[in-house]
């Protein structure tokens, strides 16, 4: 079996003509969370979105957990669930109707939600602790409970692998410790996570770091190696340091 | 069943008894009134009236109704803003450069009454709106990007709204003709016309319900629609295409009415949170009892003449966004 769950070979975009990713070879340990760390413009979001086939690319992206017999976007959907950054609108829609949307893959084009769609939604919605807004539109809810939502609405896709861009904004710091422990139940029970976020103290609670600067990857390592803080601290400038505290990896800003 | 669906239900059903009584009033009002409803088995001018005139109007402004409220919904849909008119790709003006057209160079020639016995001006019109998407279509160079889409519409709408004004001025001919239709009435409705609504209505009600779940999926943003195993491109050319059908059809038959398509969809979502499948249904019968109220309006209020039908909407339509835009409900939504 394939150790990987997503492997990208000579990936590169170009977004109005102008090249964003380089030539990137990467791959990604099935039940295993890596984090993309990099600054601003670094080209992560797009790189997220060429994992998950968002963007035209060129190079090659495959999925070595997809059956023989399962392609097409339906069953790469199922395999594959993402969320995105600051996903806006549906504001109209019920926290229940757009968990359901999550499961779109699953059902037959015309068909009804199946008992099976149900219990995945009430799974997700009570993952997230969103479960008692069910009926609220997403317009009601504030900027960390909406998170929450379209963070259940991810999970509810059920997929193997998940990718997600800045998943912690809005949410407050117990959340954000609740989400930690949501990836870390996901990746115990053989899921595989690949995140991008901003706060580095929490990326450095992943398995694995990858390091993206101008659109290239400068390094892919564990998280506790010694190796992946250099590549962080350098390519902040050597603006933050990554020191242990209270047993945890933790970025401080150089002052 | 839920809350939400009990609402749906509800204001589902009340559409429908409003519409049904709407339609017994519609069969009623006119210049000779309810008489004609009374002496209509032995009065045959009675029977032509109600019969040939009130019926098919009143229908045929419900079913109107019923295709700009669906068309304002799958608009908003596709185009991720409350704020999207049905007639952003361009029908608008499409449907008044046929009409413009038409009326320019066949009305004077001795082959005229043929071509337009045979394609008439709802025909032009129908053909003016569908060439017009079409144009938008081209110039957005397919359907991928929303905002190159509603650019492109609001190009050819004012290029087609130039040209139509210089059709005007050079044709004086064109104007009245024009003014009718810009005007918008239900007044030219007959049981032909009718039947081609109620068909066209059936197949775009239809068709816009298998998709629904691409607008829901496209609410998430683009993104994430594709994220969900949803084929965009040839998805979003299904919609657009059930989109020109339905707005082609009602504006070839009542001319511009202002307001119905955006309006219905708005009203629909303030009083109840839905999934497109519902709210697009719930548009349609919103839509349609609208526009016969409208019509019954313009019918009644400087009895025995009438009012455009197309002016009421504008100004009620105008005075209901302005309240909403006050009450803060209007959300800038991104295309």
């Amino acid at each position: 079996m394939n150790p990987h769950a997503i492997e990208a070979r000579a990936l590169g975009v170009q977004l109005g003509g102008k090249p964003v990713l380089h030539n990137i070879d990467l791959a990604f340990g099935r039940g295993r969370w890596t984090s993309i760390i990099g600054p601003n413009g670094a080209g992560k979001s797009t790189l997220l979105k060429a994992l998950a086939g968002l963007l035209p690319h060129q190079g090659e992206v495959s999925l070595p957990g997809l059956p023989a017999g399962e392609q097409g976007a339906r069953a790469k959907a199922r395999h594959l669930s993402w969320l995105g950054q600051n996903e806006h609108g549906a504001d109209d829609l019920t926290v229940y109707d757009i968990v359901m949307l999550g499961r779109l893959p699953h059902q037959p084009w015309l068909g009804a939600p199946s008992e099976a769609d149900r219990a995945a939604v009430r799974q997700a919605l009570d993952m997230t602790q969103a479960w008692d807004w069910r009926e609220r539109s997403l317009g009601q809810l504030s900027g960390g409970e909406r998170q929450r939502v379209l963070l259940a609405r991810a999970l509810a896709v059920q997929a193997d692998v998940l990718l997600m861009d800045e998943p912690l904004a809005n949410l407050d710091p117990p959340h954000q410790v609740d989400w930690l422990r949501l990836v870390r139940g996901l990746v115990a029970q053989g899921g595989t996570v690949v995140s991008i976020l901003h706060e580095i103290s929490m990326a450095l609670h992943a398995d694995d770091i990858v390091v993206v600067a101008q659109g290239r990857v400068r390094h892919q390592g564990r998280c506790d190696a010694r190796e992946t803080h250099a590549a962080v601290e350098q390519v902040f400038d050597g603006r933050i340091h990554i020191r242990q505290v209270d047993g945890q990896w933790t970025c401080l800003p150089r002052i | 069943m839920t809350a939400q669906h009990r609402r749906v239900a509800f204001w589902g059903l009340a559409l429908v008894v409003a519409a049904l009584l709407a339609c017994v009033l519609g069969a009623g009002v006119g210049s000779t009134g309810f008489e004609s409803v009374w002496h209509v088995r032995d009065d045959p001018s009675a029977w032509r009236i109600v019969w040939d005139i009130r019926l098919p109007r009143t229908f045929g402004a419900w079913l109107a109704g019923a295709l700009l409220g669906l068309s304002g919904a799958l608009a908003q849909g596709l185009f991720r803003n409350p704020l999207a008119d049905p007639y952003l790709l361009g029908s608008a003006s499409g449907a008044s450069m046929g009409v413009a057209f038409v009326v320019a160079f066949c009305g004077a020639s001795p082959v005229a009454a043929q071509w337009l016995g045979r394609l008439g001006l709802t025909g032009a019109a129908f053909i003016g709106a569908a060439c017009a998407v079409m144009a938008t279509m081209v110039l957005a160079r397919g359907v991928q990007h929303t905002l190159r889409l509603l650019l492109a519409g609001v190009i050819v709408g004012v290029v087609l709204s130039a040209f139509n004004s210089l059709m005007m001025l050079r044709y004086p001919a064109v104007m009245q003709v024009m003014q009718t239709f810009i005007l918008g009435s239900t007044a030219f409705i007959g049981w032909t016309a009718l039947g081609l609504m109620a068909v066209v209505w059936s197949v775009c009600a239809l068709a816009a319900w298998g998709l629904s779940r691409v607008l829901d999926g496209l609410a998430l943003g683009e993104n994430t629609a594709m994220s969900l195993g949803l084929r965009l491109a040839p998805l979003r050319a299904m919609l657009i295409v059930v989109l020109a059908l339905a707005i082609g059809t009602a504006v070839a038959q009542t001319g511009l009415i202002a307001f119905v398509g955006l309006a219905s969809p708005h009203l629909v979502r303030s009083l109840v949170k839905t999934t497109h499948n519902r709210l697009i249904f719930l548009s349609s019968l919103m839509g349609g009892a609208l526009l016969l109220a409208a019509d019954l309006l313009a019918r009644w209020v400087i009895a025995p003449q009438e009012l455009p039908v197309g002016v009421l909407t504008a100004l009620i339509g105008g005075i209901y966004l302005l309240w909403r835009m006050h009450a803060g409900n209007v959300r800038a939504g991104g295309a």
